[in-house]
């Protein structure tokens, strides 16, 4: 298996393959991904020393660009999930490796789409967990 | 009072907004989001009900029209205030577990998660479940094709909802009507696609550029976005 960068997208209403947008800054995998109407933020993934990324990268979801720094997560993990409410983004759960052993985090950490920056802690999860899959809803 | 409101046009409280553009526009139903109105407070009857709207949002195509018997006409939402991390694989490798667990969050408040109710299918997802803002749905995970919704508004285990096209760990994005789940396996291209508010199989898309597994996903109403993953 080898990990890529590609971004790719579709229009939603019309059914047909996807098409290239740009690329991730680096080579990555178990990325989070949330967004407001205008902006997407991807946190997270598998590149870096301990199987842990903290990246976090923006695009501007109607262009077609490759992503650019937007700041860092608390912590370095991969297999991360997020939610937003069109405000802010909250990054969750995540994957790290260390001593031949996989552990989980119960770590939220949450950033505003307007303002470039690091994240912040937001709270815990129930439990420890990597790929769990989220979403938001009234 | 009862009645029609189109009898009594000259009032001004509540909803109903006195304005200076002449007559409700009359029709048999009620107003859609692409009922392009003039000007925020535009009024609108639907002669069958007898229900008055005001335009409360001019955004062409994507109007909001608020009744005053309580109806409300939106554009399909993708995300709100409550967010819900659903199933995974809880504690460390070896030793731990896949997991049927639903946390929630409320995002405008910092704060720990709060229990929401049990997944009917234990395992391991991948990337993002999507959204109508009303309803959540994810997949399965693995070689199970199970997709299983949550309502936000109501904290209790999730429902079936279908059957992705091929069994994996796909990532999802949403327009707020239709969602598509994209790649989740070794070299798997399938992109399927749902509508998020009626239950039922997925059906095929198209493919992803390269086939990828532990993709990630975004979107806003118009165009969804998969990024990264292995090939």
């Amino acid at each position: 298996m080898t990990m890529t960068n590609t971004i790719d997208y579709v229009t939603i209403a019309t059914a047909g393959d996807a098409t290239d947008f740009g690329d991730l800054l680096e080579t990555n995998h178990g990325v989070a991904g949330c967004s407001n109407d205008t902006r997407g933020v991807f946190s997270g993934g598998h590149a870096g020393g301990d199987g842990g990324c903290d990246r976090i990268q923006y695009v501007t979801i109607d262009t077609t660009a490759n992503a650019v720094d937007f700041g860092d997560l608390t912590r370095a993990r991969r297999s991360v999930t997020a939610a937003s409410d069109g405000t802010k983004g909250v990054t969750g759960g995540g994957s790290y490796d260390a001593s031949s052993s996989m552990y989980r985090l119960d770590t939220m950490d949450y950033f505003t789409f307007s303002s470039l920056g690091n994240a912040t802690d937001f709270g815990d999860l129930t439990r420890l967990v990597g790929f769990a899959q989220a979403c938001s809803g009234d | 009072m009862s009645g029609k409101v189109s009898d009594n046009l000259g009032r001004s409280s509540g909803l109903v907004k006195a304005t200076s553009t002449g007559a409700p526009t009359e029709s048999a139903s009620n107003p859609t989001v692409s009922t392009n109105p003039d000007s925020v407070g535009t009024r609108f009857i639907n002669t069958t009900s007898g229900e008055l709207f005001v335009c409360t949002d001019i955004t062409a195509g994507e109007n909001v029209w608020k009744g005053q018997l309580d109806s409300t006409v939106e554009p399909p939402k993708r995300f709100g205030g409550r967010g819900v991390f659903m199933g995974g694989y809880d504690g460390a490798w070896p030793g731990g577990g896949s997991s049927d667990v639903i946390d929630y969050i409320t995002i405008a408040s910092l704060g720990d998660a709060i229990d929401f109710g049990d997944l009917t299918v234990v395992g391991e997802r991948s990337g993002q479940a999507i959204s109508n803002g009303t309803r959540g749905v994810c997949c399965a995970g693995g070689a199970d094709d199970t997709m299983e919704y949550i309502t936000f508004a109501t904290t209790s285990d999730s429902t079936d909802f279908g059957n992705l096209t091929v069994g994996r760990r796909p990532s999802g994005v949403s327009s707020g009507t239709r969602g598509c789940f994209g790649g989740g396996a070794s070299s798997d291209d399938t992109i399927d696609y749902i509508t998020i508010a009626t239950a039922g199989n997925a059906t095929d898309f198209g493919n992803l550029t390269t086939g990828r597994q532990f993709p990630t996903s975004l979107s806003n109403k118009t165009r969804g976005l998969f990024a990264g993953g292995d090939d």
